[in-house]
């Protein structure tokens, strides 16, 4: 229990970096993921082609790869950031092909009828878009969007790679200091009290749909 | 009353429907029938312009869709051909009904978009149509909670909100029994009685003879003259 109060500040302060790259990345790589299925299903074939490109590399090399190459192989390009933004760059950029692809389906899953429908009773492709599509679109993909989502609060953890301390960095510096496992324990029941609230909301917002 | 005249359209090097022309006035009830593939369901969605024609004028109580001037067929702009779209409706083959909505708000939504009315009156209207097709109970019904037939019903109240001149039918009684086949075409019958003029595409001639007051086989979509 000493030991627990001990290193608790190091873990939560290693949390809150967690929480902020979850939460950012999440608040950016949905929408920016149907956008950019949006754009796939009704683009120009070039414009397609680019976006199939990206998607391919995006979930072709590991996450971890892709993090290393922004942040510790731009600079060689003349292109330097920060630890923390570049996380953002590269978890974004992963997510939001992830997300697209699972919009692109549940978009294309949609009977061709429904919009046909919506055009015969003239009521309009966007309003019909927001309340007719969207609504079925998310539906369907909420279960695929959810693993996702649970998926990137795991993923954070990647970026200890270069040098943020987020909480799985955290638990292993105390595990280091104080030549116990138990923090990793520790660091495990975080992760398992955050997907337990994600799942938690996950259900509310499917029954509610 | 709808003219179609002289329309043409191909797929390709397909050619489906030659200089074909059709007038449905009000209260008649023409039936399209014919051997599959022939173009059928391709003629209703030209009317209903989720087809573009190559050749040949579309127009509903002399508001018209497309127009051909000079060989070179024009099609309204979009603001107008929504006032068409407003003179027509469609009852779909697998009816489209919308699935995240219950069966009021299936009625009500196209003529919320396009204001026709107070959402009071409008419901009130929803009621009185579901009641004819008796379908009072089912007022808050959630879609997938309803038979094949109740459906089709939905389908053609939605059709109904929006009073159109002209209302077309996609096989209405491929997926329904001899009963409700007879109810849907005494449904039908009313819908003319009031006004309504009627297009079904059907393959049961029985239906056609009960219920049609014009039969026509699309074998004259291409005419031998031409
Ligand atoms: N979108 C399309 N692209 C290319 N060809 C098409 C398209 N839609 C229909 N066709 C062709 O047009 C022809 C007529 O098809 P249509 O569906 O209108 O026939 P139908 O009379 O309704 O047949 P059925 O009785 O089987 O429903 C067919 O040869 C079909 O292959
Ligand atoms: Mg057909």
């Amino acid at each position: 229990m000493n030991l627990f109060i001990d290193i608790l500040p190091s873990l939560l302060n290693g949390l809150k970096t967690t929480l902020l790259l979850f939460i950012v990345v999440l608040i950016i790589s949905i929408p920016l993921g149907f956008i950019v299925a949006l754009i796939r299903i009704h683009a120009h074939k070039i414009i397609t082609t680019i976006i199939q490109f990206y998607i391919f590399i995006m979930r072709g090399t590991p996450l971890l790869l892709q993090i290393m190459f922004i942040f510790f192989g731009l600079p060689y390009l003349g292109i330097t950031l920060n630890r923390i933004p570049a996380a953002l760059i590269a978890f974004i950029l992963n997510y939001t092909a992830y997300y697209a692809e699972i919009f692109r389906g549940g978009i294309l899953a949609i009977p061709k009828n429904q919009s046909e429908a919506i055009k015969v009773l003239g009521i309009g492709q966007i309003r019909g878009f927001l309340k007719i599509i969207m609504p079925q679109v998310f539906k369907i993909v909420l279960p695929s969007v959810g693993n996702e989502v649970i998926n990137l609060v795991k993923d954070t953890s990647l970026i200890y790679i270069i040098g943020i301390t987020e909480i799985l960095r955290a638990g292993q510096t105390a595990v280091n200091t104080y030549a116990t496992p138990i923090p990793f324990i520790f660091v495990g029941i975080f992760y398992l009290i955050i997907t337990a609230f994600i799942t938690l909301i996950l259900n509310k917002i499917e029954k509610k749909i | 009353m709808l003219e179609v005249k002289n329309i043409s359209k191909s797929f390709n090097d397909n050619v489906v429907i030659k200089n074909f022309s059709l007038t449905i006035k009000d209260h008649e009830i023409v039936a399209l029938v014919g051997k599959s593939g022939t173009g059928k369901t391709t003629f209703m969605r030209l009317i209903n312009n989720l087809e573009k024609a190559n050749k040949g004028s579309i127009a509903i109580n002399d508001i018209v869709l497309c127009n051909t001037i000079n060989d070179k067929i024009v099609y309204a702009k979009h603001k107008d051909t929504k006032k068409y779209h407003l003179q027509l409706g469609m009852v779909f083959q697998d009816y489209a009904l919308f699935p995240n909505y219950d069966v009021l708000n299936n009625l009500l939504i196209a003529p919320l978009a396009q204001k026709i009315d107070t959402k009071e009156n409008l419901t009130k209207k929803a009621k009185k149509i579901l009641k004819d097709v008796e379908l009072s109970n089912k007022i808050n019904a959630r879609i997938d909670t309803l038979s094949g037939g109740q459906q089709q019903r939905v389908a053609i109240a939605r059709a109904l909100m929006l009073n159109p001149a002209i209302i077309c039918f996609d096989e209405p009684t491929s997926a329904l029994d001899e009963e409700t086949t007879n109810n849907i075409s005494e449904l039908i019958k009313k819908i003319a009685q009031d006004g309504t003029g009627v297009l079904i595409i059907t393959h049961d001639k029985q239906f056609a003879k009960n219920t049609a007051t014009r039969i026509i086989n699309s074998n004259k979509f291409i005419s031998k003259e031409n």
